[in-house]
């Protein structure tokens, strides 16, 4: 397997609760209108924070589109980023974005703690097995953004291995995939977050705007903090 | 006892969405798309899950729970009524 270096950016834009959406929706009206204004609002954060990526990598005229990997549409999908591997994903209330080498096969899946993990262990084929659901589905969610399948293929298709070394806390695995491995990245006390990627361990991780390193293959002792 | 006809259950998700994931009031309509619209975040997909197995008395493989499968509500009606239909498996 080979190792690729360099420098993964992340980024986050927090918003006022409520709606599903990163950015508040204007107004009373609960319309399928205004759901699609919503999203429409959502995306554009999505966009902007991307920008905000590749423009501390020095690459601030990257095409930013759309592609799905399954349909070839380009309305919606995964990012697509000229140059680049990049991922998004939204909570309640947060946006989270990711940009990397073109080979990091770059995944990234933010949720909300509070909400109920009733049924998730079920979810993941985990019933009874798992200590933790929420992180367990972040985990592979994430790793199945970074294949490209997203949940196009059943999540308990996915195995974790704890690794807890080399700056990483875990491992992804499935059949006829490459590992992946998984770093979580602490953007708040109200969310839980994971970065996927290949050969995750050589690539040093910084957020914008505040340019903060958050693992670097360079540093002796390695973990997350605080975006903020 | 639990309406299983097919426009029982699509009404039934129907509910279940607009109560759960919508302010109540939001049109929703069976091809609405939930994933892509966010209605439904991946894991909101869990608590669809619990619902139709608790109100229809069937198991939801873990396999099942996959985009194909939940993408609106025709298409949970129709993972839902493919369960109903073989409780052999269940």
């Amino acid at each position: 397997m080979s190792e690729i270096g360099g420098i993964v950016v992340v980024s986050f834009q927090q918003s006022q609760a409520g709606g599903g959406s990163p950015v508040q929706s204007s107004g009373a009206a609960t319309t399928s209108a205004s759901r699609s204004r919503r999203v429409l609002d959502r995306k554009a954060v999505g966009k902007s924070l991307l920008r905000l990526c590749l423009t501390s990598l020095g690459s601030a005229d990257a095409n930013i589109g759309r592609l799905c990997p399954r349909c070839g549409s380009t309305v919606h999908g995964r990012p697509d980023v000229d140059g680049f591997s990049a991922s998004v994903s939204h909570a309640e209330n947060l946006t989270v974005t990711v940009v990397g080498p073109p080979g990091a096969q770059l995944g990234i899946d933010v949720e909300s703690r509070g909400r109920p993990v009733d049924g998730v262990a079920h979810a993941l084929g985990l019933h009874g097995r798992s200590q933790d659901p929420l992180r367990d589905w972040v985990m592979r969610e994430a790793a199945a953004k970074a294949w490209g399948v997203g949940l196009a293929e059943p999540l308990s298709s996915i195995g974790i291995v704890d690794a807890r070394q080399d700056a990483i806390d875990a491992v992804a695995t499935a059949a006829h995939r490459p590992p992946l491995e998984l770093v979580e990245i602490a953007v708040n006390d109200q969310h839980l977050c994971f970065l996927a990627a290949h050969n995750l361990r050589h690539l040093e991780i910084r957020s914008v705007p505040d340019a903060t390193t958050i693992s670097s293959p360079a540093n002796e002792n390695p973990r997350t903090k605080e975006l903020s | 006892m639990t309406q299983t006809s097919p426009t029982a259950i699509q009404a039934a998700l129907t509910e279940l969405v607009q109560d759960e994931f919508l302010d109540g009031d939001e049109e929703l309509t069976l091809d609405t798309p939930l994933l892509e619209w966010g209605v439904l975040k991946s894991i909101g997909l869990t608590r669809l899950v619990s619902f139709i197995e608790s109100e229809y008395h069937v198991r939801v493989p873990a396999e099942a729970v996959v985009a194909d499968n939940m993408k609106d509500i025709n298409s949970i009606a129709s993972l839902v009524e493919s369960l109903l239909s073989a409780p052999a498996a269940n």
